[in-house]
Order: structure tokens, then C-alpha cells, then sequence
């Protein structure tokens, strides 16, 4: 409980305080919320993973055929188009991550480490892609990358292009880099800017030189908050939907883009729910085996120690 | 240049400015080889600052810095083979105990087996044995300190730099470590230069003490010589209490000046001086209140008691003498065989040795 600025009086007090630690209040304070989750996360994603075993969906096309099957699951591991679409967005999502890394781990540990006058500033202007429309940016996009696009104005000074950018999935990945980048930098920055700097003057009083500080002491701390950072790129760009279906096009379209094609326009919600179904559960393995690996603490802004 | 052959580090008219800010003023001192030697200042008077640039994390803005006779322009930390236990120790929470302390060992290439070796030896001379494999953070305030000091040892630097290291621990903790830090000190005989503002530390563990003000050099004596003859009002002030006194000489002979008291009093003070004074010459006296004695006779300055505080061994007295608070700490032994009960607004004789009297600043 927060502090009180004014303390209510005796009697009401001792009834807020009864009331407060009761398990009764405690069960009030989170209700709200994990009802939110079973009504929004839960219980759709039920009715998805029902899907996928019936032979058409239910709630779409009537109970009375509704029968139990696993012919959805046969369907993606028969025809290529699923696998191949599924590899194609995990290398993306992997490509994504690794250039969002190497582009914020130097910027983060300059903010970090450095006194410079308007660090705020610099924060802010990281984190400002959080604060604009995804669909309004990524039209913007295509203003520089389209057909008449600025790149390709500008390849025309010199005599080249035009060339197809856009609809390529170098694009989708400058795109994707571009949208999720915070989220690598936050935890970075967080992770690095929580070394206390007298850790690193001590190495090199004891004889290490800058890069061997780094690799001793500041590396291996800011393990946590890269593994943060990783794991939310990662999985954000496995099932982007925004960027793919704005810059990609059909060529470069995403598995999210696929799933959300079979819903809608090919009305065909099994193998769709079934698709589904198979992403999440890789997303999830994959994050286990992730967690073994690097350890998830960083996440919850968990200390160095 | 140094002028003794055992200078280990000669600060030559250095000086750091951060911005308009002065550190460290035209700072000159010689520290000898072996020595404890003290840093001694309030807080924000340079001690840290100094210790750095001897350390190799600042340069100096002007004049020079060198360890055995060679300028430190340009030599970086990792080079200067100094050990230096940090404020808030700087400990590596993501490395082990034993790889703390082997930390410096290993940046010098010593091999493994070795490098256990020595940090056992090492965890052994600061009391910490066995503790190799535990995890930094969860030790104690007074074990994470011993870890810092074993690992700056561990190195064996030909200087150990402290920061202040005993500043961050309770009061206990503080005087147990201040014995166990100079028997180690003195079991490995390596040069220290121990930076704090606690003149009780310094005083129980220096072989000489440099006192600093506002980034200035105020006096470098024996904890003795500055005790006993603080060469400044501040000096004087700063280390253990003090009652200070303006006067003037009006004569001076075998070995005594007779100094009048500016409070007013007409007073006159004997004072023992070995050197001689012309007389009309301004001096400030310093008499410690552990000498001031309450007396049934005439005492040399009479006031009212404003407080008193019992202090165990002792009772010490706020006496007004004209407008001027006096302490004394009477001892309990003398309370006992005064006539007087020493009450708050009672009048108190109060007298001294000649002896307890000392011109501050000497005559020079
Ligand atoms: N990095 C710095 N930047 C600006 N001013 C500093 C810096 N380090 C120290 N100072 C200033 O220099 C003076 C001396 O500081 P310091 O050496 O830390 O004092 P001490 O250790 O005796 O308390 C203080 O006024 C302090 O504010
Ligand atoms: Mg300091």
C-alpha cells in the first residue's frame, strides 16, 4: 500500500486496514485484470485451438458437420507453402534481431556511460517510435521505397534504377528493425546504465585495459537486459503483421499475414486456427529454450547481482 | 624533484580543476616508502580527487604526479600497479569471491593454479577463508570491505589507495576493522595512502597525516605533532575539540609569553614558547578540553555553566566566560573531590597546566 499523506481517523482506519488485509480485498485487486486476460487472451485462443481439430468451424459454418479431426495438422506438414512461409519469417525475425542489436548496444552504452548534456533527449528520440501510428509510418514508408519513391528518384540522378525496393525483404527488415527497435534499447540501456561505473575503474586499477573491462565486467552484466531485448524483438518480428503486409506484398508476406489470409480470405478458419496453433506453440518452445539458456530476470528489470 | 631517497609518490605544486571548480590547489607532499600515510579533510576538500590522479583516473591540470621518481602524465590506471579499495568497494557482483580477488592476477596472465593459489593466501590474511566460492553479494558490509582489500593486495601493489573504506560500516564494525586493516598493513609493509574524513581513523593509524582544506595542503605532521601542535585555527578546530582563543603578546621571556585575551577579560595567559616573540604580536591559543580542571581555588578563567552533558569517564561543561563558551571535560574522578556540584548556572573556576596551552600556528 502507498504511503498516506493524512491519516483518516481512528475508527475508519482500523476498518480500512481490516479490509485492505483481507483476502477477500487482495482477490478484488487483481480480479479485474485476470478477468480482462480470460475473457480477451484466454478464451479466444481456446476457441482457436477447437478449431483446428474440426473438420470446418463451428461457429461459422454451423455445428452440424462438426466433426473432430486432425486433417488441418496433416494439411501444414503436407504442403511446403506453410513450412517454407514459417522458416521464412523466423530467419526475418532472427535477421531483424541481431541488426536491432548490433544498432542499439553501441548507442545504449554511449547513453549509458557517457555524461552527455542532453541524454534525456537522446532517450526520447529513441523512444519515439512508440508514440506514432505503425500504419501511418509504415505508409510513410513506402513514400521513400515505392516505385516513384524517393530512393528511386534519387538512384535516377545517377543514371541508375529504378529498381524494385519495395515488396523485398530487405525492406521488411529495415521496417521491422525500425518498429521494435525500443524494445531493444530499454532494456539494454536499463541493463548497462545499472553497472556502477566505479566496477569498471576498479578492473582497470587491477590491470585490465578498456577492452578487457568490457569483456569482464560490462559485457557479462548487460547479459540480462540483451537477453530482454532479444527475446521481445524476436518474438514481435516472428509474428509481425503490420509491417509484412504494408512493405513485403505478397512476395514477402509473414506467417501472421498468412494466417490472417486464411481467416478472411480464403475463409478457410481450420487450417488457419491449426497454423495458428503450431506458431504459437514453436513460439512458446522456443522461448523456453531461451529462458534455459540466458534466464529471463533482466525482463523484470532484475537486478545484476 | 623528491628529496628523500625513499619517496614513493611526489605530488610537485599539482593541481585539478573540473570546470571553475578547484579540487586539488597547488598540492606538494612526499609520501615514503612503507608508510601509512593519511588524507585527512572534511568532506568536498580534494582527498578523493588526489587519490585519483595518483591512482590514474584524473590528470592532474597542473604540475606532476610521480610514483618512484617517474612523471605519471599519460600512464594509464592499468599501468600504474596500484590497488585501490573504492568507496562503496566495487565489487564484480556477476564474479565470485575468489574471482574477485584473482581478478588483477589473471589481467596479468598468472596461471590458474597459481592464481588460487594466491588468492587462498590472500582471502587468509584479511580473515576471510574458505569464502572462494560465494557470491559477493551475499557478504556482510565488513566481509565485502575485506574482499575489496584482499583483491587490491592481491596484485601486490607497490601502493595501496583507500577511499574512505571504512566510511560505509556501522561504528563497531568501523573501530574492529580500523586494528585488523593496520595489522594487515603492517604484516604486508605496503606503502598506504588512506583517504578520510574521520580524524580518529587517521589519527589511531597513520605514520604521518597530511591535512587538507578546500584542496589546499593545511599541515603534514605525525598524528603527535598535529595534535599537539596544529599549525592552524583549522588544524586546530578540525582535529579533536578544541577552545580556541585570540590575544596579544605582551611580553615575552625564558621561555613564557604572556598573552591579554581579546574577550575582554583583561586576562593574561602564560604561555611556553621555545621561541622567542616580539611582544604587540596577534596569536590564537589552543587549549584541549580534556586539560581544562574546574578548581575550588582561584582558577585562570571564572564563567557560569551553561550545560553539561555526562560523557561516562567524564562530565563535559559549556562554561560562558564573558560572552565566550569554554568546554572542559572534568573527569569524574575530580568531580568527586570538588565542593561544588558543577549544576547548570553555577559558577565555575576553571584552570589548566601551563603546558595545555599552545600558540596555534607556532611562531614562524
Ligand atoms: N568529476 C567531477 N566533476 C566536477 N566536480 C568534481 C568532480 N569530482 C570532484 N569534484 C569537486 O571537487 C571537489 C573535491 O571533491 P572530492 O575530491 O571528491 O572531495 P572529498 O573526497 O575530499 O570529499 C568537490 O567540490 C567536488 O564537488
Ligand atoms: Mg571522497
Amino acid at each position: 500500500m502507498g504511503e498516506r499523506t493524512t491519516d483518516p481517523p481512528g475508527e475508519t482506519r482500523s476498518i480500512i486496514r481490516r479490509l485492505s488485509d483481507s483476502d477477500w480485498f487482495r482477490f478484488i485487486q487483481i480480479a479485474p485484470a485476470v478477468f480482462w486476460i480470460g475473457l480477451f487472451l484466454v478464451l479466444p485462443f481456446l476457441i482457436i485451438i477447437s478449431y483446428s481439430f474440426f473438420e470446418s468451424a463451428p461457429l461459422i459454418d454451423g455445428f452440424g458437420g462438426a466433426q473432430l479431426t486432425l486433417d488441418n495438422y496433416v494439411e501444414f506438414f503436407t504442403r511446403s507453402i506453410y513450412l517454407s512461409i514459417l522458416w521464412d519469417s523466423f530467419v526475418i525475425a532472427v535477421v531483424t534481431t541481431v541488426i536491432t542489436l548490433l544498432l542499439v548496444y553501441p548507442a545504449a552504452y554511449y547513453l549509458a556511460f557517457s555524461d552527455v548534456k542532453y541524454k534525456n533527449l537522446f532517450l526520447l528520440l529513441f523512444i519515439l517510435p512508440f508514440w506514432m501510428n505503425i500504419v501511418i509510418r509504415t505508409y510513410a514508408w513506402r513514400q521513400v521505397f515505392g516505385d516513384g519513391g524517393l530512393v528511386n528518384y534519387l538512384l535516377g540522378f545517377v543514371g541508375a534504377g529504378p529498381v524494385e525496393v519495395l515488396f523485398t525483404r530487405p525492406v521488411v527488415i529495415i521496417g521491422l528493425v525500425h518498429v521494435f527497435l525500443p524494445f531493444m534499447l530499454l532494456p539494454v540501456y536499463s541493463s548497462l546504465s545499472n553497472i556502477d561505473r566505479s566496477q569498471i575503474e576498479s578492473a582497470k586499477n587491477l590491470g585490465a585495459n578498456r577492452v578487457e573491462a568490457f569483456m569482464e565486467i560490462t559485457l557479462p552484466q548487460s547479459v540480462p537486459g540483451v537477453g530482454a531485448g532479444v527475446m521481445l524483438v524476436f518474438v514481435l518480428s516472428f509474428g509481425a503483421f503490420v509491417v509484412p503486409e504494408l512493405l513485403g506484398g505478397a512476395q514477402n508476406s509473414m506467417i501472421a499475414n498468412r494466417i490472417a489470409s486464411m481467416f478472411l480470405e480464403l475463409q478457410s478458419w481450420e487450417v488457419g486456427s491449426a497454423v495458428a496453433v503450431i506458431f504459437t506453440a514453436l513460439v512458446l518452445a522456443l522461448l523456453y529454450a531461451f529462458n534455459r539458456v540466458i534466464g529471463l530476470e533482466g525482463m523484470y528489470g532484475g537486478d545484476n547481482a | 624533484m623528491s628529496d628523500t631517497a625513499n619517496t614513493i609518490v611526489n605530488l610537485e605544486n599539482v593541481g585539478k580543476k573540473f570546470g571553475n571548480v578547484t579540487a586539488v590547489n597547488d598540492l606538494s607532499v612526499d609520501i615514503r616508502e612503507g608508510e601509512f600515510f593519511s588524507l585527512l579533510g572534511p568532506s568536498g576538500c580534494g582527498k578523493t580527487t588526489t587519490l585519483r590522479m595518483i591512482a590514474g583516473f584524473e590528470t592532474a591540470t597542473s604540475g606532476a604526479v610521480r610514483i618512484r621518481d617517474r612523471e605519471m602524465s599519460g600512464v594509464p590506471p592499468y599501468d600504474r600497479n596500484t590497488g585501490m579499495v573504492f568507496q562503496g568497494y566495487a565489487l564484480f557482483p556477476h564474479k565470485t569471491v575468489g574471482e574477485n580477488v584473482g581478478f588483477g592476477l589473471k589481467m596479468d596472465g598468472v596461471p590458474k593454479d597459481e592464481r588460487e593459489e594466491k588468492v587462498k593466501e590472500t582471502l587468509e590474511l584479511v580473515d576471510l577463508p574458505g569464502l572462494e566460492d560465494r557470491s559477493p553479494t551475499q557478504l556482510s558490509g565488513g566481509q565485502q570491505q575485506r574482499v575489496a582489500l584482499a583483491r587490491a593486495l592481491a596484485i601486490e601493489p607497490s601502493l595501496l589507495l583507500l577511499d574512505e573504506p571504512l566510511s560505509n560500516l556501522d561504528y563497531k564494525l568501523r573501530r574492529e576493522l580500523r586494528f585488523q586493516l593496520k595489522r594487515i598493513q603492517e604484516e604486508v609493509g605496503v606503502t598506504t595512502i588512506y583517504v578520510t574524513h574521520n580524524q580518529k581513523e587517521a589519527m589511531a593509524m597513520s605514520d604521518r597525516i597530511l591535512i587538507l582544506n578546500d584542496g589546499q595542503r593545511e599541515q603534514l605532521g605525525t598524528p603527535k605533532e598535529i595534535y599537539n601542535k596544529p599549525k592552524s585555527r583549522f588544524v586546530a578546530d578540525f582535529i579533536g575539540e578544541a577552545n580556541l582563543f585570540d590575544g596579544t603578546v605582551t611580553k615575552c621571556q625564558n621561555g613564557t609569553a604572556e598573552v591579554e585575551l581579546d574577550m575582554g577579560t583583561g586576562r593574561s595567559l602564560s604561555v611556553p614558547t621555545t621561541d622567542a616573540v616580539e611582544e604587540g604580536r596577534q596569536v590564537t591559543i589552543n587549549v584541549r578540553p580534556e586539560r581544562v580542571t574546574a578548581t575550588d581555588l582561584e582558577g585562570i578563567l571564572t564563567g557560569e555553566i551553561v550545560s553539561r552533558t555526562y560523557l561516562g569517564k567524564s562530565t563535559r561543561l559549556l562554561v560562558d566566560v564573558n560572552g565566550t563558551e569554554i568546554e572542559a571535560d572534568i573527569s569524574s574522578d575530580q568531580i568527586v573531590g570538588l565542593s561544588q556540584d558543577l549544576s547548570i548556572g553555577t559558577t565555575v573556576d576553571l584552570t589548566w597546566k601551563p603546558d595545555a596551552c599552545v600558540i596555534v600556528g607556532g611562531l614562524d
